[in-house]
């Protein structure tokens, strides 16, 4: 059900063009959800379950 | 020719120390090697010689198709984590600086089994009833 991806922004520049990464660690869920930043433990859940609403 | 300096190389080793079960890197490359999948090779084959529990699967990102779908890659260099079974863990690219170190972590967190996330989180996540990709982007710093 989980699929984890740590991408290196560097070596991916289209990918990095695509999801607009400006700033690092940026997190893309599913395609809807967006954000940038170390985010803690539950609020990156509550991001998690944000993104399959 | 090894990737990581001798003072990486005892970091890796102790850690690699608590691995309590074995741990397959399946890393994704191609024939002609790319200067990035040479170096990540290079890398895992760094990693496997410092621990017993671990040992590489090597790909061909054009010639393996199989292999390909059954992880689901999208592009090289790319590292899957497997424990006893596949996690959904993957690393695009050399994990290089801080991300070196999130990738002994997780081969830990997978050769064990368990991870430092809390009751909560866990409960939460296992309610999921919809596939999620998490992509996390970052730079070798």
């Amino acid at each position: 059900m989980l699929r984890a991806d740590v991408i290196e922004a560097i070596e991916f520049p289209e990918l990095s063009a695509r999801y607009k990464v400006y700033s690092v660690p940026k997190i893309v869920i599913n395609e809807s959800v967006q954000f940038e930043g170390a985010y803690p433990e539950k609020l990156f859940v509550d991001k998690v379950i944000e993104a399959v609403k | 020719m090894s990737i990581l300096k001798d003072k990486e190389r005892e970091y890796v080793k102790k850690h690699l120390e608590k691995l309590t079960n074995p741990v397959k890197l399946v890393l994704f490359t191609q024939e002609f090697e790319c200067q990035f999948c040479k170096e990540a090779r290079e890398l895992c084959e760094d990693i496997s010689s410092l621990s017993g529990m671990v040992t590489i699967e090597v790909y061909d990102f054009t010639a393996d198709k199989h292999k390909v779908e059954q992880y689901d890659i999208k592009r090289i260099p790319a590292i899957v984590i497997e424990g006893d079974r596949d996690y959904g863990i993957r690393f695009y690219g050399i994990p290089t600086g801080y991300e070196f170190f999130t990738i002994i972590e997780a081969m830990i967190d997978v050769s064990n089994g368990k991870t430092g996330l809390t009751e909560t989180t866990k409960d939460r996540v296992r309610s999921l009833t919809k596939p999620v990709h998490i992509q996390v982007f970052v730079t070798p710093t």
